[in-house]
């Protein structure tokens, strides 16, 4: 083919694509605007009556239910997340008036798994069938099995926990992050169950359920926290020596004194925050002496220690400041950190 | 007068293989976004605000002579929607009275300066902290370049992530929640970068960017085209194909351990920001385990102003290349070599034949062209094919980039703009482009000869915006 050719058959695609590539994007952008336009029309009118229906029982809904279903989904929500309560139930019932809920649920059951995730968000918030969003915790999809771990953070639902917990094990960091935020979120109806898998669990194993031991304390943890304390893996006993530094008591304390002198840095500061955060004096002495650790993150987790102690760790944070070398230069900032807070 | 017609042939074939890779990564690009549509959409992104598992972040914030917008900056920042931030303002060893001012502004008290150490840089001579913002965290140093001055951030910054940014890029309250998804998704993810946009042009009020629009002066106008296409197509593409090597330097989040197990930022570069994305990403063939994977947020998350005229923009463009250049060089065992997987044998040979030999083909190409012309080589229609595979075929996928953006984001929301936007894309080519091949020759040349220079760069300051 001569170039004259090729040229002619370049311009046949080249300016056709052009054209069409710009006519779409203009087309797109005017009825985008349009769209837009009448979207925050009918999403301003819908919120007028969610308003009403929210703090008033049997409000008349006629004048949205033939809205599209998006406009419903995003005026109830935005409502949904600013109330509690009984009118958080109201905005539910309004939904499951609607029909936004059954759409909802049906959007569970699509093989796309977009569709799944979308109606399980939308449940979260507006659902009142409890049993749903629930039964997609071991979809295919790892957004869609988080979700049901938000849902049950949302929900305070005890009777998944079990489900989170195997969760926390999921090969999906999203997943793994999503069940120990629920978890979190869930606060004292997860410490029986977690307490009894933690009481089985060693290594990697326990790093997880020491995590949300420590933002749960309670003494159910404390025989687990003591025994992962001498675990093999130096991530675990550092966990431990978190946990029971959120326990607290004279068990744990021991187990902290003594953890103040593991080969391993983490542990050594994890054990040196604790004690701190316990403000048990007496191991101000020991902490003194972590000043000079050969780790940097060793010697300021003691010299925060000290500080959180009061007045016995301030005292010997000015003691070692008059010194000199890499305790003084700690020891001295500690001083003036104290002096900022 | 053969090998003239050789060397042309052979710029056209590198043209239309080139574009068609393009073409190739658009596609993705687009099949990327629609799957990170259907991620998001209706997503409680809030819901981090609370939550006692996600990673602590700091933000490193290095500044010189700021004197003027230092305490704007430094409340922008704390102000960002995310829980448990940590702002560390470095001071670079200013002449102006940037410490006055912020001792002043956030009522700072010394702190005695020890710190780590881990990474070199110039001597910490002061820390401060705040008693009505225990969030900030004020360093002054000595001067020693904006590497510098994030490698002494980073000796002090205590967050599981941390944010390096330009002193002048304006972040959406709401960007940390994004930038922190690929971390929440993906335990191999080292580094996130997001979607820079340009607000020249734009109406501003209270430091937010209330209304986007698109300036009406050719400068600005083209950058915001090459910026969608870069940041839309380009690394929205390399995200699924696993070659994202650039992070923008205007803000990027990266695991505060794995830079400091590579030695934070190089100092003596220009690149610094794209030369450690290469390192993060070379350790994870050198030290199997690490994470080393880079992600791409496609939600604009940042603003910048772009330069608005052609002396600082070919200055930028000129320090952009050879920053690459550089970083090339440095790394240049990693070019083909097998041990680095996909890394060596084809990201990198991709940059060092793509986008670093780039200006140096087309201006072959086109000199060439010319002489062709001239001398009777090269005919009239072989000449307007040339510019069209060249040119032609790239206004078209610059175009279609911007139908990426309307399906998307649609952040220009008047149609007259995206009129605007439209004109510069097709203009780009009859100018615009050639100035830039030539400052990125300018920048090559530069780098051959040893030039490791900043360059002056003025602004007006993005609160300037109308």
């Amino acid at each position: 083919m001569s170039s004259l050719e090729l040229v002619t058959q370049l311009i046949r695609f080249l300016v056709p694509a052009l054209l069409v590539c710009i006519l779409a994007t203009i087309a797109r952008a005017v009825a985008l605007s349009k769209f837009q336009k009448k979207h925050d029309q009918l999403l301003t009118e819908a919120r007028k009556t969610l308003v009403v229906a929210a703090s008033t029982s049997g409000t008349d809904l006629r004048a949205v239910r033939a809205m599209p279903f998006r406009v419903l989904v995003k005026g109830l929500i935005q409502i949904a997340r600013s109330v509690t309560g009984p009118e958080l139930t109201r905005v539910r019932i309004a939904a499951d008036q609607l029909g936004v809920v059954r759409r909802a649920e049906r959007m569970c059951t699509s093989v796309f798994w977009w569709r799944r995730l979308y109606g399980a968000r939308v449940l979260t918030v507006l659902g009142t069938n409890n049993e749903v969003v629930p039964s997609l915790v071991m979809d295919r999809n790892a957004l869609v099995r988080a979700q049901v771990a938000e849902w049950v953070a949302m929900r305070q639902d005890s009777s998944m926990i079990e489900n989170l917990i195997k969760l926390v094990y999921d090969p999906v960091a999203y997943c793994r992050y999503a069940a120990k935020d629920a978890l979190l979120r869930l606060g004292s109806y997860a410490v029986s169950p977690v307490a009894e898998r933690l009481k089985l669990a060693t290594g990697e194993e326990a790093l997880p359920l020491l995590e949300i031991a420590a933002g749960v304390p309670n003494g159910e943890f404390l025989e687990s926290a003591r025994r992962l304390s001498s675990d093999a893996l130096p991530a675990t006993r550092a966990a431990a020596a978190d946990t029971l530094g959120a326990i607290g008591g004279e068990d744990a304390v021991n187990e902290l004194t003594g953890l103040l002198d593991d080969s391993h840095w983490n542990v050594r500061r994890a054990a040196a925050r604790a004690l701190g955060r316990i403000e048990h004096w007496p191991a101000a002495t020991r902490l003194g002496a972590m000043l000079d650790d050969p780790v940097w993150e060793v010697r300021t987790a003691a010299a925060g220690a000290l500080r959180a102690l009061g007045a016995p760790g301030e005292l010997m944070l000015r003691r070692l400041a008059r010194e000199s070398g890499t305790a003084a230069d700690v020891a001295q900032q500690a001083l003036d950190l104290a002096r900022t807070s | 007068m053969t090998f003239l017609l050789f060397i042309q042939y052979a710029v056209l074939t590198y043209f239309v293989s080139v574009n068609t890779f393009y073409a190739v990564q658009l596609t993705v690009a687009f099949t990327e976004m629609i799957q990170h549509m259907r991620r998001t959409r209706g997503e409680a992104r809030w819901r981090v605000l609370n939550s006692r598992v996600a990673p602590r972040i700091s933000i490193l914030a290095p500044a010189y002579n700021e004197e003027e917008t230092v305490h704007q900056s430094v409340r922008a920042l704390m102000a960002l929607q995310y829980p448990r931030l940590e702002v560390v303002l470095i001071n670079d060893g200013s002449k102006d009275r940037t410490m006055e001012v912020a001792i002043r502004e956030f009522g700072l008290k010394p702190v005695h300066p020890a710190h780590a150490g881990r990474i070199a840089c110039q001597e910490i001579t002061k820390l401060y902290r705040s008693h009505s913002h225990p969030n900030l965290l004020v360093v002054d140093k000595l001067n020693g370049g904006k590497a510098d001055a994030l490698n002494a951030g980073l000796n002090l910054a205590t967050g599981d992530l941390v944010c390096a940014m330009d002193a002048d890029t304006l972040i959406e309250p709401d960007a940390l929640q994004r930038m922190v998804r690929p971390f929440l998704f993906d335990d191999r993810i080292v580094a996130a970068g997001g979607t820079i946009r340009i607000a020249n042009g734009s109406i501003m009020r209270g430091g937010q960017i209330i209304e986007l629009r698109v300036p009406r002066r050719p400068i600005p106008g083209f950058q915001i085209v090459e910026y969608l296409r870069a940041f839309l197509f380009g690394r929205l593409g390399w995200n699924k194909m696993g070659g994202n090597l650039v992070i923008s330097g205007a803000f990027g989040l990266f695991k505060r351990e794995e830079v400091i197990a590579v030695g934070g930022y190089a100092h003596g570069s220009v690149g610094e920001d794209i030369e450690l994305v290469l390192k993060l990403r070379r350790r994870g063939y050198e030290v199997p385990g690490t994470p080393s994977e880079i992600a791409f947020v496609p939600d604009p998350v940042a603003w910048t102003e772009a330069p608005e005229t052609l002396a600082v923009l070919g200055r930028q463009r000129d320090r952009w290349h050879r920053g690459l250049a550089d970083t090339l060089w440095r790394h240049r065992t990693i070019i083909f070599n097998p041990r680095y997987g996909a890394l060596g044998l084809v990201v990198m040979p991709y940059f060092l034949i793509v986008e670093l030999m780039a200006p140096v083909i087309e201006a072959f190409g086109v000199f060439g062209l010319i002489l062709g012309l001239l001398g009777g080589a090269v005919n009239f229609p072989f000449a307007i094919l040339f510019f069209l595979l060249a040119y032609g075929y790239g206004m078209l996928l610059t175009v279609m980039t911007l139908l990426l953006e309307e399906l998307s984001y649609h952040r220009y929301q008047r149609v007259r703009d995206l009129w605007v936007l439209l004109g510069w894309a097709l203009l780009e080519n009859l100018g615009y482009r050639q100035l830039t091949v030539w400052w990125r020759l300018r920048g090559l040349w530069k780098f051959l000869r040893g030039n490791t220079q900043w360059g002056e760069m003025t602004r007006r300051g993005i609160g300037q915006s109308k």
